[in-house]
């Protein structure tokens, strides 16, 4: 039991690091209204380029930037083939997905090793480390911090609302003289942008830098948005709660993942837990509305029925 | 002013479906016309206003502004031209974002989207809230609600005011579309307009200065001051030829009559008092009839009646009747169109 509540605060780290990826999520499906399959890549994009840099001997904040760049020009190829080849998104991110795998090995294989980098943070200086997890977690809180406040005022500038508008409503933003396809692209640069910085961060927590580091990241990311937005749905529709939301999405999922490891839960598992909890949380509110409205109409008919043999009868 | 020269359309070109929804259409609006559009279904009355915003590409054709093409131009960049409601309340605004927003969307259509400038500032609002009163739904008490709450009647009534609002443009952006919508040679035109704006800042300059050195008091010179300064505007913003020309598709089809009526009246009113160059589409007679100073009739991809002036003061339901049917057979009439709902 010790053990399990030693985990916990490990687990909030973990979170708040797939929580910083899950707002990458966030931008693309939520606001973009585009379901970015890029970012199982473009995660171990950012991961790769800065665990090579600082295996390479360069700083870690060197490595950060560089991640973070690696992850926007992944957005940046996504966004050009689904808006100038006019390539379906969901296809387009798949295509960049498979593509930055061959990439992430290259990037990787510049070191003397391959496809696994370790950055340990006894041989090497990181911003954090799981080996000092409080110092790990206010770092983290302050970046997350950061990066809510940055994007909440963003999205509040007119370049901001432009994008927000185009995800919500193509045809009335070219209506209104918006570039919808330039916002696209800038928003899919964003979201593999963090997404990346995320990767790097969790290289450097984790202490190494893995070629699977990503697989089924965008169902761990949608996870952490459809939690969130469950709960804040009811609280307010603002867009600063909305993003807290899906931190807490996130902290949430990998609390949830420390308590059934603890429990015994055989980990071969855990991602068809995770796709079921995806699965659960988009289907479940769909089926009950259809049932709702089932029910509705056959209360409402039986009530016209009713009504109706009842004119019968005066007539 | 805008004329539309040879307009084709054909949907499904190449195939045994093929169908040519504009067939050589030629229009001409006159600056301040306010058209009425009938026709039945598929006459291509929607494809026409699609053609002309640019969300649909025409397969042969000019659209020109003031004699500028401007067919070859994006729809966003187009955009800044035209207003454009749609028939479908859920179409013309964004749902998830509030009135505010909505509007400060609109109002920033054709200038640069910027990074260092929130979506909207506090003296927007208030113009934002004087705008809105005018459409006397109570919307100005809803700015920062979100869009989808709104009934079908208050969305379209917003995208109305949203397709007519404009922020003033800028010096630079009226010399800009001074010299693109110029009728002749461009680099005259720009010798010309800058020509003007120099008088015209040079002449402030010296008033100004004169100003400066009399002996006013501080409080007459500053109102002096303010009052030059607006004729400077004024004087400058004469050559802004750009007023966005108002284009509705059936935008009050999806709403019930009384709704209806009320968003009719305000369109009517906001054409009269911006004296805006409009096309209106509509189903129903009475009202191609009663509003507008221009009535036009489509078949077929053509324009096959065209009535303005006092010939158009004198239509009565029934020789538009008579018309309809010469021109496209009984088939092509609804009970709605003859009963006006």
């Amino acid at each position: 039991m010790l053990n399990y509540l030693a985990s916990l605060p490990g687990a909030v780290v973990l979170g708040l690091i797939w929580g910083v990826m899950a707002l990458g999520v966030f931008i693309s499906y939520k606001i973009l209204d585009i379901p970015d399959l890029t970012v199982d890549g473009s995660f171990v994009t950012g991961g790769a380029v800065c665990a090579v840099v600082i295996y390479m001997g360069g700083s870690f904040w060197l490595g950060l930037l560089l991640g973070l760049a690696a992850g926007i020009v992944s957005g940046l190829i996504t966004g050009l083939l689904h808006t100038l080849l006019g390539i379906p998104a969901i296809l387009a991110g798949i295509l960049t997905q498979l593509a930055l795998w061959s990439v992430n090995l290259k990037i990787m294989s510049l070191t003397d090793l391959s496809s696994n980098i370790p950055i340990p943070a006894r041989s090497f200086k990181v911003i954090f480390s799981q080996l000092h997890i409080y110092d790990a977690l206010w770092k983290i809180a302050l970046i997350v911090l950061i990066l809510v406040l940055a994007f909440y005022l963003f999205f509040g500038t007119q370049l901001g609302a432009s994008i927000r508008a185009t995800g919500n409503n193509q045809r009335m933003s070219r209506a209104q003289g918006i570039n919808t396809k330039f916002n696209i692209v800038l928003g899919l640069m964003l979201s593999n942008g963090i997404v990346a910085f995320s990767g790097a961060l969790l290289a450097m927590y984790q202490g190494f830098a893995d070629i699977n580091m990503g697989r089924g990241a965008i169902v761990i990311g949608l996870c952490a948005v459809v939690i969130g937005t469950a709960i804040t749905k009811r609280i307010s529709p603002n867009f600063l709660v909305r993003m807290v939301g899906v931190f807490v999405g996130a902290v949430i999922y990998y609390l949830v993942y420390q308590t059934v490891v603890f429990l015994g839960f055989d980990t071969d598992l855990l991602k068809m837990l995770a796709a079921i909890v995806v699965a659960l949380f988009l289907g479940v509110p769909y089926v009950y509305k259809n049932i709702r409205a089932y029910v509705n109409r056959i209360k409402q008919n039986k009530r016209l029925l009713a009504a109706g043999g009842n004119e019968n009868d005066r007539a | 002013m805008i004329e539309l020269r040879g307009i084709v359309k054909k949907f499904n070109t190449g195939s045994a479906s093929e169908t040519v929804a504009i067939d050589h259409l030629n229009l001409t609006l006159q600056e301040g016309d306010f058209v009425t559009v009938i026709g039945g279904n598929g006459a291509g009355k929607s494809t026409l206003i699609n053609i002309i915003t640019g969300s649909l590409p025409a397969d042969e054709g000019l659209i020109l502004l003031n004699n500028n093409d401007v067919s070859g131009m994006r729809e966003y960049t187009r955009a800044q031209y035209f207003g454009h409601v749609f028939q479908d309340p859920m179409v013309g605004t964004a749902t998830d974002m509030t009135v505010i927003e909505n509007l400060a969307l609109a109002f920033g259509r054709g200038k640069t989207r910027s990074l260092f400038r929130w979506s909207y500032r506090k003296s927007d609002v208030e113009f934002f809230i004087k705008q809105l009163k005018t459409l006397g739904l109570g919307l100005e008490d809803r700015l920062y609600q979100k869009v989808g709450l709104l009934s079908g009647g208050q969305r379209q009534a917003l995208t109305l005011l949203m397709a007519t609002i404009r922020s003033e443009p800028s010096y630079n952006k009226i010399k800009r579309d001074y010299i693109r919508f110029y009728d002749g040679n461009k680099k005259e035109a720009a010798e010309k307009i800058n020509a003007i704006f120099k008088t015209a800042f040079d002449e402030f300059k010296k008033k100004k200065a004169e100003l400066l050195t009399s002996k006013l008091d501080k409080e007459e010179k500053k109102q002096k001051l303010s009052a030059l300064k607006a004729e400077l505007d004024h004087t400058l913003r004469q050559y802004d030829v750009t007023k966005p020309v108002l284009l509705l598709d059936e935008h009050t089809a999806a709403l019930d009559p009384k709704t209806a009526e009320k968003v009719l009246e305000t369109t009517d009113r906001i054409v009269k008092e911006n004296n805006l160059t409009t096309i209106m589409i509509t189903h129903n007679m009475k009202d191609a009839i009663k509003y507008g100073n221009r009535l036009i009739m489509m078949s077929k991809g053509k324009v096959v009646a065209d009535i303005s002036g006092e010939e158009k003061k004198k239509l009565t339901i029934e020789t538009l009747l008579n018309m309809f049917v010469t021109h496209s057979g009984n088939d092509m009439l609804s009970d709605s169109a003859i009963l006006g709902n």
